[in-house]
This record gives structure tokens, sequence and C-alpha cells, in this order.
């Protein structure tokens, strides 16, 4: 009923008509408002915004945002910045589920409301199915675990600007040019180039009146205005005066999967069409086309259509039309569209948390799609080993003998693997290598919040605590990561050396301390060397011995034995056992285990899975697979087949 | 009636904002008189920025600082012998001074000096008074704007590299040429010729858009095809010299600075402007040494610049043997700017009496001194912690480290004010890789007086800035051509094409990020 009158006021008398409250919160559309709440509860359950916002910086662009004036003051002087600047400060909340949800679904409703007014002469229920996909957009770039809201937001300003121009109707020419002029200005300068989706559709509304000359003035000006404002006064180069946040940019097509892309470059397109379409429809006098099947109760009642109508088999028919199919098609569009990263976004995140045991948890959801990903692969050794397990569980996991460090897997995203390579580098000790790959991210991603915070950790490790205070300091400005912040820099205050943290204390006493120029070496001699430094270095111990088993070296394996004593190892790890049998086994001599009993478990599997393979003629395809339930998370099983990953 | 209570309610809502804020703004601020009654402590207040026993121009920007000492009211008088006190008040520890009231107690007590009387007052009310900090006004006024190179420590990988220039005078900053303008390239080697804002070159880096060097002259741009390392123009303006360097970075494993730099090779160029043409001489560009960093004396007679032996053989081996034997002398070579005829190179300080490497000669405008980094090894003094400045008398040739302007890190990138009284140079005395800049006055001795810190309107401005300050050149006012004159001469094709390097050492043939 809503509609329709302000569709009678508009055609007629312009005054809006007010009616009770109760009447207008009767008039509340339900669909609707089980729509979007249905859209929040999967966004929160089946999305998980946090996954997104640890994904920012290495999975995607990190959306920006920081609480000083400098900030600020960069992001309003260049055309979008503002709706960039309203993005960063969003996407902070996504690391609270409840929050990130919120903003995503309020972001879709917002889109949505802004079509249902740019829409408001078409049926309540076209309009409102109209409304509902382009919402779904957003999930469809949510689905891929792309992060779309700075578009989304562009986009979405535009198409009020477009509704707002097409409500306020003047009938003189100059009038109209020069509002259009301010609005498209202002819309350029809040939302970039997506204020052409503005341009478009005003274009249309002259179109649409058969104001041809008002058409071409309107492109005109808006073409003028870009030149003037983008290329003009903010010195852009010409394609980015016409495409910045508009999904047809060029960095779109590496940023965004094709789903996210292509729904969002459809939806643009899907509005200026129906735009279009409702304009020369109504100016041919086709409003009757509008209201069509999905033309709602209330659409009918403002007709004079009697309810009575609605009553029986047609109604059923109708309801259908207008509720049951477009519900069974989100969902299956929501279905469809849900991108495969979801359980790689899941560890990553797990892993930035520390939440190791997690980490292993998880990955067996990953393994259950029967899928790899040698980032997962990194993560879950790193997991291994900070639970003590590397040298017990790690041929449980499908390994890649280059994913132990990543470094020479140059087929992954540089964000990906230089992330994780700082970490290791961090971990292992190596303080200058972690300080050159943070700050070659930091340089070309951005103050991400993450990367300040290990800069900062690098240099109290490194003794440094000025340059550190100054990383904290920059970090202080970050929602999330300010307490993070504040309590190293009260910790710094107390211990220079170590802010009162033993993860800092533990790693400052196997920092990397002799100083020579780094050459290209092997990952072999760069843990050789952090070993001759510091022989308490368990990690570049464990990454030592898991390259050499990874590589099938049980002789290198067997030949740093006598290092496990000085770490602490109470017994004589599984798979150094394994390969010390195999190794025995090869050379038929005996071998050094340094001071260490064998396990006769370990030789039992030995006599087992040997016995096992030479019943099976050693046919190793066979083999393979015979022995994979048994011997699969063995040391043995990994040696004698090829079952690494390539 | 509904509109006109809103109209009202918002009138009057605005009222009693700006009633508030000028209320506090008055209260904050000023405030007359010292306290009556205050205890003495015979020690001088923590202040940061070290804005302390300092000698400084008398048309520098307000000194903001930041007290550290407990308080819960702070005031500061700041006082000469002539002119009117100034009288801060705050309940906050940064003391933001006027800038007109400074500016003119600076003027009133011109080559006299100025004293700052702090108070802290606890928690009951009770005023303490430290010993006063005393500042001596110099004669000289600093050049009025200082352009630098503004950056993040940045390795292989760089993408928001600029050239600002700072209004000393005040606090306006604003950007020459931005790299993301033309998609994230580099800018380097500002050169001004005789601090002059208005002629100017400036390097560019660009996969996309090529390496080249701008000449900015009056407003006009031109785009010169080639790249242009370390610059120097001549006096005269009719050409430019500037080092050709096959430059690679490598790091080290240990030590506090990471990086490294080394020329692989180099070697010295000149630009002729009148004729479009590249040239250059055996006596700067001999094939068995390296040349760079390029200066002209005043009267445009001789060309200094920094110049040693291979220690290596191979010229391809990343990094080099011996690269920390790599130590340059500071040589000179007579030029006749009429007949374009060089003369032959002179040693006037060698590697063998320092036992270090001579880097970036700057000499003053009147031509009687030369100041220059020594460092252990190398051709990047900002890297090396022992970098640290000296100056060399022209006339007798004698060398003195500038005690007073040195640190425990890297002092370098030095740069005369037009008057000669001003030096302006990188420091990394602030911590870890954070270059900052730092200005201090030169007496007519040579005898350098105790830097200070660029100040800033926010008094914390460092603290969270990871930005390093370096390349500062005092100029005499704001550069004339515009920010995108500049980005728009980058982005054209079109560029003078000038002729190939003569072949005295090669040149470089990989740019480091397209080896990446």
């Amino acid at each position: 009923m809503t509609e329709k009158k302000n569709d009678n006021a508009s055609a007629g008398d312009k005054r809006p008509c007010r009616r009770p409250f109760r009447d207008r919160f009767c008039q509340i559309p339900v669909f609707t408002v089980l729509f979007f709440l249905a859209l929040f509860v999967y966004v929160y359950v089946w999305i998980e915004p946090p996954l997104l916002y640890y994904s920012f910086g290495v999975y995607t662009d990190y959306p920006h945002f920081s609480l000083s004036w400098s900030f600020v003051e960069r992001c309003l002087a260049e055309p979008g910045g503002p709706v960039r600047l309203v993005c960063g400060f969003l996407s902070q909340w996504f690391v609270y589920p409840f929050a990130g949800a919120a903003i995503i679904a309020a972001s879709a409703w917002l889109a949505f409301a802004a079509t249902q007014s740019l829409f408001r002469e078409v049926s309540h229920g076209l309009r409102r199915v109209l409304g509902h996909l382009v919402a779904l957009t957003l999930i469809v770039g949510y689905n891929q675990y792309d992060h779309p809201l700075a578009v989304w937001l562009a986009l979405t300003v535009a198409i009020w600007s477009a509704a707002l121009y097409q409500r306020w109707n003047a009938d003189a020419l100059p009038i109209r040019l020069g509002v259009f002029s301010i609005g498209f200005g202002a819309a350029y300068y809040l939302s970039g180039a997506a204020a052409l989706l503005f341009a478009i559709l005003a274009i249309g509304i002259s179109l649409a009146d058969k104001r041809y000359l008002s058409a071409l003035l309107h492109l005109a000006i808006s073409l003028s205005l870009v030149l003037l404002l983008g290329y003009g006064f903010f010195v852009l180069e010409i394609q980015e005066a016409f495409l910045r946040l508009t999904p047809f940019h060029p960095t779109i097509r590496k940023e965004f999967d094709p789903p996210s892309r292509i729904a969002l470059q459809g939806i643009c397109v899907l509005i200026v069409l129906a735009f279009l379409a409702k304009n020369l429809l109504r100016s041919a006098g086709g409003n009757h086309f509008l209201s069509g099947p999905f033309s709602s109760t209330a659409d009918k009642a403002a007709a004079g259509v009697s309810g009575g109508s609605n009553r029986g088999f047609p109604a059923l028919i109708k309801g259908l039309l207008a509720y049951g199919i477009p519900s069974v098609a989100y969902v299956l569009l929501l279905v469809y569209s849900r991108g495969a990263n979801k359980e790689i976004l899941r560890i990553h995140a797990l892993s930035r948390q520390k939440n190791w045991p997690q980490v292993l948890e998880s990955v067996r959801t990953l393994y259950q799609q029967n899928r790899y990903d040698p980032c997962c692969n990194f993560d879950v050794n790193r997991a291994l080993y900070h639970t003590g397990s590397l040298p017990y569980e790690m041929f449980a996991h499908p390994q890649h003998p280059e994913a132990l460090t990543l470094i020479s897997i140059d087929t992954i995203p540089v964000s990906q693997r230089y992330n994780r390579i700082c970490d290791l580098y961090y971990e292992l000790g190596y303080m200058n290598e972690a300080q050159h790959w943070a700050a070659e991210l930091l340089e070309t991603r951005g103050n991400c919040p993450f990367l300040l915070d290990k800069l900062a950790r690098i240099c109290i490790v490194k003794e440094l605590p000025e340059a550190a205070r100054i990383f904290l300091n920059a970090l202080q400005k970050d929602l999330i990561y300010r307490k993070t912040a504040r309590q190293l820099l009260d910790g710094l205050e107390q211990d220079p050396k170590t802010a009162n943290d033993s993860d800092m204390a533990s790693l400052a006493s196997i920092r990397r301390q002799d100083n020579h120029a780094a050459k290209d070496i092997s990952l072999e001699d760069l843990l050789l060397e952090l070993l001759a430094e510091n022989k308490s270095n368990r990690m570049a111990f464990e990454y030592l011995m898991a390259y050499y088993l990874l590589n099938r070296q049980s002789d290198k394996v067997v030949a740093h034995l006598h290092r496990l004593k000085g770490l602490g190892y109470p017994q004589l790890p599984r798979y150094y056992a394994e390969a010390a049998m195999i190794h025995m086994s090869k050379t038929r001599q005996p071998v050094d285990l340094g001071g260490y009993e064998m396990d006769p478990r370990i030789v039992a599997e030995f006599q087992q899975i040997t016995n096992a393979f030479r019943s099976l003629n050693y046919d190793r395809q066979q083999g393979q697979q015979a022995l994979a339930a048994q011997f699969g998370d063995s040391y043995f099983y990994y040696s004698m087949f090829d079952v690494g990953i390539k | 009636m509904i509109c006109l209570r809103r109209k009202l309610g918002i009138a009057l809502l605005v009222l009693l904002i700006g009633l508030g804020l000028g209320l506090t703004m008055v209260s904050c601020n000023r405030l007359p008189a010292p306290p009556a009654t205050f205890a003495t402590l015979s020690r001088p207040c923590r202040i940061r920025p070290d804005y302390s026993d300092l000698v400084i121009p008398p048309n520098i920007a307000p000194l903001n600082f930041a007290i550290q000492e407990p308080g819960n009211e702070y005031l500061v008088q700041i006082h000469g012998a002539k002119g009117r006190p100034i009288a801060v008040y705050s309940k906050n520890p940064d003391i933001i001074i006027p800038m007109k009231d400074w500016n003119r107690l600076l003027q009133d007590n011109r080559g006299d000096s100025i004293s700052v009387d702090i108070y802290t007052a606890d928690t009951k009310g009770q005023w303490t008074r430290y010993q006063a900090i005393t500042n001596t006004i110099a004669k000289e006024p600093i050049d009025s704007h200082l352009a630098y190179r503004f950056l993040k420590p940045n390795y292989n990988y760089f993408k928001s590299i600029r050239v600002n220039q700072r209004n000393l005078e005040g606090f306006q900053d604003s950007t020459i040429l931005d790299g993301r303008s033309y998609r994230n390239g580099c800018v380097n080697c500002h050169t001004f010729l005789n601090g002059n804002p208005d002629t100017m070159a400036i390097g560019i880096r660009s996969s996309d858009f090529g390496s080249s060097a701008l000449i900015a002259d009056q407003g006009e741009v031109v785009k010169i095809g080639a790249k242009w390392g370390y610059t120097s123009w001549h006096p005269s303006g009719k050409l430019a010299v500037y080092a050709v360097m096959k430059v690679r970075q490598f790091f080290h494993t240990a030590r506090e600075e990471v990086r490294d730099v080394i020329d692989l090779d180099s070697g010295l160029f000149y630009y002729k402007l009148d004729s479009q043409t590249v040239g250059t001489d055996p006596g700067i560009a001999d094939k068995e040494r390296l040349e760079t960093y390029p200066t002209w004396s005043p009267d445009g007679k001789y060309l200094y610049f920094c110049s040693a032996p291979f220690p290596w053989e191979d010229r391809n081996r990343m990094p080099p043997d011996n690269y920390d034997q790599l130590r340059y002398d500071l040589r000179r070579i007579s030029y006749d700017v009429e007949k374009d005829a060089w003369g032959r190179p002179e040693t006037i300080l060698s590697a063998e009496q320092t036992g270090k490497s001579a880097m970036l000669p700057r000499i003053s405008p009147d031509g009687r001194f030369l100041v220059f980094c020594l460092c252990d090894y190398g051709c990047f003094p900002i890297y090396q912690d022992s970098s640290d400045l000296y100056l060399m008398d022209l006339e007798t040739r004698q060398v003195k480290k500038l005690e007073q302007a040195n640190s425990d890190a890297s002092e370098s990138w030095h740069s005369f004010s037009s008057n000669g009284r001003w030096l302006a140079f990188s420091s990394r005395r602030m911590g870890g890789p954070f270059t900052r800049l730092f200005f201090c006055y030169l007496d007519e001795q040579g005898k350098a007086c105790k830097p200070f810190l660029l100040p800033q309107k926010d008094p914390h401005f460092y603290d969270a800035c990871l930005e390093t300050f370096s390349v500062p050149e005092l100029i005499t006012g704001p550069v004339a051509v515009s920010r995108s004159r500049l980005i728009r001469a980058v982005r054209n094709a079109r560029q003078i094409q000038v002729d190939a390097t003569t072949g005295a050492t090669p040149t470089t043939t990989t740019e480091p990020w397209k080896q990446q």
C-alpha cells in the first residue's frame, strides 16, 4: 500500500501521505525481513566473517583503516576514497562473527533498499525479486571469500544517487542539469567511477521521457566531469578515472574469482537494462505489464482488485510464483556459488591465531574433500612442530617436499607464500630474513596490522626497542590490534629485551647472531648454518630432519641423531627410528642411535611391512594400495612408495 | 512549526559546541602568568624531541615538543631578552607553540638566545619548575624549503615512494612527485641548480613508463630518455653530471641493518642541455675504477666525486668478493665549461689515508668547506652504522669529524643551505631503519653545533611514522612546477632520446625490480 500511495503521489500530488504507525508496521514485507534474516544467518554460520578478516592482506587486498588523521586525509584526497575509508572501517569488524554478518547483511540491504527506491513504480513483487537478486550478488562474492565491499558500497552510492535524482524531477532543463552535475560530482568523489552507473541511469530517465537533448547533455556532463575531476584534478590515468571502484576495473580480474566478478558486472548490467525497460514500458503505457505475476496483494489492493480473487488454486499458484520459486532460486544460487576455499581459509585463520590443535583438526575436512593445498601443508607442518608431533605424525598428512618452506613453489601468490615464509624465518630465529620479507609485504600490501605486529616483534627480538615502539605506536591505531600493541608497549617499558613475552624471550635465545652477507643457499645448508650457530634451535633441527625424511635421505637422518640428547628428546622419535631402521636395512651396518634404544614396536612394524610387501612380490602399485590402510602414516610406507604430492 | 523548532535546536547546538570549543582553547592553550609558588628542580626537563642547547634558525617553525615528566598540568614559558614571551598551558604534556608568537619572538631575538621555562603540576596542584632550556637563535636564516625523499624502509619491492617538499618556516608539506601516480614507480635523486627550486632534475624508474630523468625548468618539464643516478648541476646550469651505476642490493644475516648496497660498476656522465647530448671522459668513467657521487665546486671549475678501484674480479657476482674492502677516494677533476674540456683527476683524500670509504661530497656555497661521509666500506653510507660526517677545509685540506653532528648511528645525505651556515642531513639515531632529518649550524670555522630534528606540528609525529626521510635538499622556495605536470611528463611517451653512453663504463643492464 505504501508504495502504491507513493506512486500515486509522484504521479500527481507530490506531497507524501502520512499514515498511522500501526498501518505502516503492518506493511512491513515479511518475506523481505525473512530474506535478510536468513541472509544474516547464512553469513554468520556458513561464510564465517572471521575467516575473511584473517584472509585480508594474504588472500585478498587488505581494506586499510587507521585511527590516524593522516590516514583519513589520504583517503579523502582521492575519488572513491570516502567509500574505501568506510569499507576499511567496516571490514575491521569482520573479526567478530556477529558484527561481520550484520555488516554484510546491512550492506546487502542498503543496495536492496536503493533498488526498491529506484524501481518504485514497478510492482512490489517484481521489484522485490530484483532487489533480492541485487542483495544476493554480494553474498555470491562472499561465497567465494572475495571481499567486494568497497565496490559494493560504491555501487550502492550510485544506485541511491540515481534513485534520489529520479525522485527529484525538475522540469526545467538547466536546473536538472545543474542538480545532476552537483550530484554526479559528489557521487564521483564518494564512490569513484562507480558513479557512472548513476550517470547511465540518469540518461535512462531522460531517454524514457524522450528528452534526447537532456540525455545527450547528461552524457556530456558525466564524461566531462570524470575527465575534469579524475584526470584533471586528481591526476588519475584515464583508465583509472573511468574504472576506479567499478567491477570492470582490471585489478578486479586479479583480485576476485570469476563468479564474484561476473556477478558484480552482471548486476550492473541487469540494473541498467531493467531500469531502461521499466522507463520505456512506462512511457509506452505498459504499467500493467510491470505488475505481472509477481505483484503482491498490496499492489492488487491498491489497484482495486478484490481480495477474493486471491483465494483458492490461483492464489496458491501466485504464492508459489511470488515466494516459492524465488526462495528455491535463491537457495540454489547460494549453494552453487559456494567457493572451495573455506577450509583453506579456516586453516590459515587458525594458524594466524596459533591454534595448532585446531589446525590439525580442521585439515581433516580438507582431506575428506580429497583436496590438497601446499599452504595448508605448510601450516600443518608448523602445527605439528608446535604440538611436538612433527617427528611422529608428519606422514599422517599428505606431504610435498617443497611445502616444508614454500620457498621454491612460485605458483603460490606472493602474499600467501611470503607471509608464511616470514613466520617460518621468525620462528627459526633468522630475524633478518623475517624482517626482510615482512618489510617487503608491508610495502606492497600496505600497513596490515599483522605485519606491523610481526615487525615489532622482530625488532624486540633484535633488541631494537626504539624501532619496535614505532611499529607498535602505528599498530595502536588499528581498531583490533590496539590492545596487543598496548600490551607490548607496556611490556617494553618493563623489559626492553623481551617485552615480558616468553615466546620472544625464547626466540632471542636462538636468534641468529653470526653476521655475513646472505647468499643463495639450499634449505639444508641454511638449517645446518642455524644449527651450527645454536645447537638448541629445536625447530631448525626438526625441519632439517623433516627435510631429509621428505627427500628420503635416511643416511642424513641417521647422521644427525647425535643431536637428539642435547635437545632433550625423551625417546627416539618414531620417524627417526624408522629412518634408522631403513638405513640399517640398506647398509646392513649398525647405527649409532645417539644413546637411544630402538623401540621394538618399530622393529616389528618394519618386519610386518617388509613381509607384506614381499608377499605382494614387491609390486609397488599393488603394495601402495594394499598397505596404505595399515602403514600409510609411517615413514616406512613413504620411503617405499611414491606417495609424496608432486 | 516543527521545522522551525528543529532549526532553532540545531542553531543552539552549534552555538554551544562553538562556545565549548572556544572555552577549551582558551583554557588549554594560554595562561598569562606562571604559578606564584613552585618548587625548583636543578635539572632540565626531559622533552621529546630533544630541543635543548641548540642553535636554531630565526625562521624555523615552532619546535613543538612533549614533556616527558609526570604531571597533571603543564606550563611552558618561552622568553628572550626582547619581545613578548610566549606562555603555553596544557592539561596534557604536548606543547604546541603558537606560530605567530614564535616567529615574532625568534625575529626579535635574532643573534641572541631564548629560554624555555617548564613547569609541571602534580595532582595536588603543586608546581615544579625545571632548569631552563636555552637555545641560541642564529643570525642567518635557513632556506625556506626542504625537498626530501619519503618512503618506507624498502628492500626489493616498492609501491609508494615520494619526493616531498616541506616549508621549514611552517608545517606545510606537499608532494612534488609520487611514484603511485605512475603505477608504483620509483622517484629518486632530486637535484636543484644552486638550491633554486625553479630548476630541478629528478630520476624516474618505472616498469611501465621506463627509466628517465625529468628536468623541470621555470615550470616547463622535459623527459630525458636515460636513467640518471646521483646528479649534480653545473652552477652555470648548462649541464648536469650524473652517475650511472650497476647498483645491486644484498642482505646481511644478523647485523642490525639487514640491507646493503653495492655498485658492481659505475661511471659518471654529463648531459648538455643546449645540445641535448650525453658525454663522458676517461677521468670520470675509468674502466678500471668505480666513480660515483658527483658534485660541482661553486665556481664550476672542478667536479668532485668518489672513486675506487675494483676489489673484485667478477663484475656480476653477488655479493661480490671482498665487498667489504671497497673503499672510495675523494677526487676532483677540472672542467672548462666553455671549451667542454676535462683535466686530469687528482685524489684529494685517499682511502689509504683514512682506512675508510669517502662518500657524498658536498661543498659549501662559498667554496670553503667540503662535507662528506666516511664509513667502513661500500658506497651506500645510510646502511652503514659507521657512517659519520666529516668536514674538509678546502683551503688547508684539513679534515675533521663533525663531532657534534654525529651519533653512533649512520649520518649521511647532507645538504648546505644557500648561505652555507646550515647543514641538513639524514640520521638513524632515533632507532632502527627509520631515517630522520636533522639540521645543524656550521659556524665560520666549520664547527658544527648540536643538530635538531625536523620539527613537526604534532610532537608525537615520529613516534608512529613508518616512513623514512632521506636525501634532504635545502631550497630557497617551493618547487615551481606542479605535481600534475611532472606526472603527465612521466606518463608521456615523448622524451628526448639521448646518445648512448660512450662505453667507457658498462651501463646498468637490468633493473633490480625486473630481476624479481
